[in-house]
């Protein structure tokens, strides 16, 4: 999975989101420890939850404005 | 401990009948012998020299400025020259000092402040219970079992505890806002890009956000006036300061139009929660039952976005030592660094779209009233809550009603409701973007009516 593709993160079941975090984790270099690991694939299950009230709400290839509140 | 206003000690100052040296050594000694943990460090030294030049000023005649001689702190994120700035972390503890003041920090002493020490906080400020792992938990001053809220945990209980009358804080999801509310103190998020944030330590840019606590309204737009002004160094453009304490009974005197949100904003609240958020929409006449249609999105948001900059921005630190961190911080901060790009795309994209639906609102309104958490503060500890029935994480469940706001960077105070001896609640008072002034007017008229106030927490007896 490239690092861009929203669906698929999306679309992770809950039984693949430590495989996402193995091979995200060596794509990028960025090691985590075993201490950490199902804390972290915990995490990123509630980000997965968090990403589908939002994600689809917006049109994806429409560019993204320079925020001002 | 001295529950004495900045506005009173100021006066006290130039009428001669104290001293800022003196004032500085109460809070010193205050700040010494705190039992909240507030404190992570006090600086006697250069505190004590910039009330004595203070006192030299006022001797020759001169104005030291609108904050003579009020001793302030600030949580430790905000840089201080001389000291290592650890925005709450362990991994800091190696880094150089600073080489000059945050330009808030700057702006208090240039306005007369005497700063006395910095304050605890959540590590890196990804947290909303200042429960950290290194320098342990801040208590909260009117139940020291429970937590002060957080990041910004001993900037409330400080100011709540009676250790000073001033104190600063960020706020990137509810920050400043939770801890005032569960310390019961005032709080103010002001719009996003209003103050400076230069010389405090980021957690997420987009939404980071600095400001003031004090104990009344009016110290809060003194405090609020002082930080104000353009800084170049800031990209996102302060602009020049449009000073309010010149006007404060003016503000309190202006008509509003309120409403009270509800749906998301009031969605599992304690039945205590709401009963005070309708104390304060009954004093203000606030027209109920209004929703600000994709909270809840703008909240996950908000979530995402959080963890997904504060991961990249930590990314170094994670790969070579992420066990130094807090572990309650580390693990979303490493679950953030391995979000996919398009998570973070997708919460910017969303953000003008609920900003419009905010602005939509405050075609009808001044003011929205919301609670600042959904539950008064919880014990030290407690992992979860139950919510409408359900388990919750405390720690991800407090800021629920504060990061719709920030997320859109709208301006807030955060305002104890008077519930004298009973645990606190706050309400947030938004306003629309660069409207800071109506939320005062909210705040000020509700104080003048009784319907706000900081109490003093209860006198506790040491343990024999």
């Amino acid at each position: 999975m490239s690092g861009g593709d929203l669906s698929a993160f999306q679309n992770l079941s809950d039984a693949k989101v430590a495989a996402y975090l193995d091979s995200r984790s060596a794509d990028l270099g960025l090691p985590v420890p075993e201490a950490c690991r199902d804390g972290v694939a915990e995490n990123l299950a509630l980000l997965r939850d968090q990403a589908a009230l939002f994600a689809g709400l917006t049109d994806p290839d429409a560019p993204i404005e320079t925020f001002a509140p | 401990m001295s529950f004495a206003t900045a506005q009173v000690l100021t006066t006290a100052l130039r009428e001669g009948r104290t001293s800022a040296r003196e004032t500085t050594q109460t809070a010193i000694a205050a700040a010494k012998a705190e039992p909240f943990n507030a404190f992570t460090a006090v600086f006697e030294d250069e505190a004590l020299a910039q009330a004595d030049a203070v006192d030299a000023r006022l001797a020759v005649g001169e104005n030291p400025g609108p904050l003579a001689g009020v001793p302030f702190a600030v949580k430790n994120l905000f840089d201080v020259a001389g000291h290592v700035t650890l925005a709450g972390s362990k991994i800091r503890r190696e880094a150089a000092p600073a080489t000059a003041d945050a330009t808030a920090v700057a702006r208090m002493k240039a306005a007369g402040a005497v700063l006395v020490g910095a304050l605890n906080m959540d590590e890196f400020a990804y947290g909303f219970v200042t429960e950290n792992a290194h320098d342990g938990p801040t208590r909260n001053p009117h139940d020291p079992a429970r937590i002060a809220g957080g990041s910004s945990g001993g900037s409330a209980a400080a100011v709540a505890g009676g250790l000073l009358p001033l104190t600063l804080g960020s706020d990137t999801n509810g920050s400043i806002r939770i801890p005032a509310g569960l310390c019961g103190v005032f709080g103010l998020k002001p719009t996003l890009g209003r103050l400076s944030r230069v010389g405090a330590f980021p957690f997420v840019h987009s939404l980071d956000h600095i400001g003031p606590f004090a104990r009344t309204a009016a110290d809060l737009a003194l405090a609020y006036d002082v930080l104000q002004g353009e800084d170049p160094l800031d990209d996102l453009a302060p602009p020049p300061a449009d000073p309010l304490s010149g006007r404060l009974d003016a503000l309190a005197d202006q008509p509003l139009r309120v409403g009270c949100l509800s749906g998301w904003f009031q969605q599992g609240a304690f039945p205590e929660v709401v009963e005070a958020l309708e104390i304060v929409a009954d004093a203000l006449q606030a027209r109920r039952g209004l929703t600000l249609p994709g909270a809840q999105a703008a909240r996950a948001a908000a979530f995402a976005m959080s963890a997904s900059e504060g991961g990249r921005l930590h990314f170094d630190d994670l790969a070579q030592r992420a066990l130094d961190y807090d572990p309650a911080v580390r693990d979303r901060l490493l679950a953030g660094a391995l979000l996919p790009d398009g998570v973070a795309e997708a919460a910017r994209r969303y953000r003008p779209a609920f900003r419009d639906e905010a602005r939509g609102l405050f075609e009808h309104f001044d003011i929205l009233l919301a609670p600042v958490t959904p539950c008064p503060a919880p014990p030290i500890g407690q992992a979860t809550m139950e919510l409408d029935g359900l388990p919750v994480s405390v720690r991800k469940t407090l800021g629920a009603y504060t990061q719709p706001i920030s997320y859109v960077g709208l301006p807030v105070i955060a305002a104890p409701v008077n519930r004298p001896g009973k645990p606190p609640i706050g309400v947030q008072l938004i306003a629309p973007a660069w409207r800071e002034d109506l939320a005062f007017a909210a705040a000020l008229r509700l104080e003048r009516a009784g319907v706000i106030a900081a109490h003093r927490p209860p006198l506790r007896r040491e343990p024999a």
